[in-house]
């Protein structure tokens, strides 16, 4: 799609969806409260339930979703753009594997500390992701190669070693810890205080402008690294901090929810097969797209099957699947 | 006045032992039409990329007007110099108007967008490789010639004052092929370009180059204008092959490979 005019429609489209899901999700949910009520008081007074409900419960959460999905499917299509690889997500370098493995190791031993507001699972997951990430670089340093196809075997690689221990953990893990860790992998969605919304919305923010700025660079660096190079990009460059960016920002929200498959993969392929390559529009319509995709499935997961919730990263799956199936056949009917 | 000047460059591929370019010496002019021939493995496309800065000298220096070329910002090499790679397909759907666009990347600031005489040149590009008419096609779905013609504008499109080709008609029909040839002459003679082509179509090379060079095993064996470059016994001992050379209207010479070379050996 060349026209710009349609790319913009696009995205504003994509703006009013994010808009409606921020304002609207809040208010779904088993417990019906009133629109009227919620803005009733301010500053929130303890006997408002629909307010305490409103703000300190579904909102959190909303915007822990919307942070998350949007700042999954901006690290996917830095990932499909650089990697060149349409199968690419947030995950093809190894984060998901090693903050698995960091949130199954701070489970199997117990500690109760806190550090600034996240706990012990939360850090020790950041902590394994960054460790994941810096496995993959030092192993595409010590092969003196960055191209794409290295970083992703060595990716699929430190994944497939991390996988290994998360098992074992789990194997030898007593019954509730082993719950927790089941919980956990799946991938799902607290409630946080604002204060850790703070921080990650502070992170996320910089790294989407960040990876905004390369827009034209990814533009060119998606078609080919010899290509981009031809045409004036530092590749080496850009690769190294698009790539280290979109992993911060994915071990980050990852560190909190747990790896949610599917919205880093198939978020930026829908905008990929509606607006084209670039990334100029890409990058903003996936994020919000993302965001929107990820807090509906939210919503559907925690709101209808009461008492209990459906973990949201079975959902995106349930969701994301068929929609990416029937936008591949109709391209395909299309030519 | 020099536009390239090469000396003593040596290259090698970390993981090919086999292959190595030693002691390449090599001046070209500004505004020469070289052709650089020799059999598969001579290291033709390997000299291209070191003189397009792709790839980085083991030893030896390049010098683009006199200057190093490996001093020279990633940015402002892209504006002298462009590079045109056998045709490719790209991962991801793209349009041709999109590949051709990416030619101004050097000249645009991080935020900025395209200016009208940007985009002029674009079109400029596209026209003069006869490709206006599918700007909007998406460039995966074109013929080989097509292609190579789309990457030729995006080429244009940096405005360069050197072209460097690999192996440009590749899988490209005898009319594909002459009709590109013809398209590099013009561009060379009527906007003074440096045009440099690594090609293995001898006769092609031999019609419309001004001045051919000729490798073997990482080496440059020959150098000068065609007739000096191009005789059946240098051809036999480059390329391997036996050739009959026809004389053709323009005293010139068309080379025909006899049949059967393997039996012959």
């Amino acid at each position: 799609m060349n026209n710009v005019r349609a790319k913009t429609t696009v995205l504003i489209v994509t703006l009013g969806l994010f808009l409606g899901v921020l304002l609207g999700c809040p208010f779904a949910g088993p417990t019906v409260i009133s629109y009227q009520k919620v803005f009733q008081s301010w500053p929130l007074s303890l006997d408002n339930q629909d307010a305490q409900i409103f703000f300190n419960v579904r909102l959190r959460r909303v915007l822990l979703a919307l942070l998350a999905g949007g700042s999954m499917a901006c690290a996917g299509v830095v990932f499909q753009a650089v990697l060149r690889n349409p199968l690419a997500c947030p995950f093809t370098l190894g984060v998901a594997g090693g903050s698995s493995f960091g949130a199954v190791a701070a489970i199997l031993l117990g500690f109760g500390l806190s550090v600034g507001g996240f706990s012990t699972i939360t850090l020790f997951a950041f902590a394994g992701a960054l460790l994941s990430i810096g496995m993959v670089y030092t192993l595409a340093s010590v092969l003196r190669s960055y191209a794409a196809v290295t970083l992703l075997l060595a990716g699929i690689a430190i994944s497939y070693f991390f996988n290994a221990l998360v098992l074992l953990a789990y194997y030898v893990a007593d019954f509730t810890q082993a719950y927790s860790m089941m919980h956990w992998l799946i991938g799902s969605l607290d409630v946080i205080d604002f204060g850790s919304l703070e921080k990650l919305s502070l992170l996320i923010g910089i790294g989407f402008l960040i990876i905004f700025s390369f827009s034209r660079e990814l533009n060119l660096l998606s078609a080919g690294e010899e290509l981009a190079k031809s045409k004036g990009v530092s590749t080496v460059w850009v690769i190294a901090v698009s790539i280290i960016t979109a992993s911060l920002m994915t071990s980050a929200v990852v560190a909190l929810t747990g790896p949610i498959a599917f919205v880093g993969l198939i978020i930026p392929h829908i905008y990929r097969i509606w607006i084209g390559n670039d990334h100029r529009f890409l990058l903003p319509c996936s994020v919000l797209g993302g965001a929107a995709f990820l807090t509906l499935c939210d919503t559907v997961a925690r709101s209808f099957f009461g008492p209990t919730e459906v973990p949201v990263g079975v959902f995106t799956a349930l969701i994301g699947v068929p929609v990416l199936l029937w936008l591949l056949f109709h391209r395909r009917a299309k030519g | 006045m020099d536009y390239f000047k090469i000396q003593n460059l040596s290259f090698c591929f970390p993981a090919a032992s086999n292959f190595k370019l030693e002691s390449i010496n090599l001046t070209i002019q500004k505004g020469e039409l070289v052709g650089v021939l020799g059999p598969n493995g001579a290291g033709k496309s390997t000299l291209l990329r070191l003189m397009a800065g792709l790839l980085q000298p083991l030893s030896g220096e390049i010098f683009v007007e006199s200057r190093p070329l490996r001093s020279v910002r990633v940015k402002e090499r892209a504006m002298k110099i462009a590079f045109v790679s056998q045709s490719t397909t790209f991962p991801f759907p793209l349009s041709v108007w999109e590949i051709v666009e990416m030619g101004r990347h050097p000249f645009l600031g991080r935020f900025e967008m395209m200016s009208a005489q940007d985009k002029s040149i674009c079109e400029r590009a596209l026209k003069l490789c006869d490709v206006w008419d599918f700007k909007d096609r998406s460039y995966n779905e074109l013929s080989g010639g097509e292609k190579q013609r789309v990457l030729l504008a995006s080429a244009l499109a940096q405005t360069p004052q050197a072209l460097l080709l690999d192996e440009p008609t590749l899988s490209l029909d005898w009319e594909h092929q002459l009709r590109l040839f013809e398209m590099i002459h013009k561009l060379h003679r009527n906007k003074g370009l440096t045009v440099i082509v690594a090609t293995h179509e001898l006769n092609l090379a031999n019609r419309f180059m001004d001045r051919l060079v000729l490798m073997k095993k990482g080496k440059i064996e020959a150098d000068g204008q065609p007739v000096q470059v191009l005789t059946p016994a240098r051809i036999q001992s480059v390329l391997n092959v036996k050739v009959d050379a026809l004389k053709d209207k323009s005293n010139g010479s068309y080379f025909v490979p006899k049949t059967p070379q393997a039996a012959e050996k």
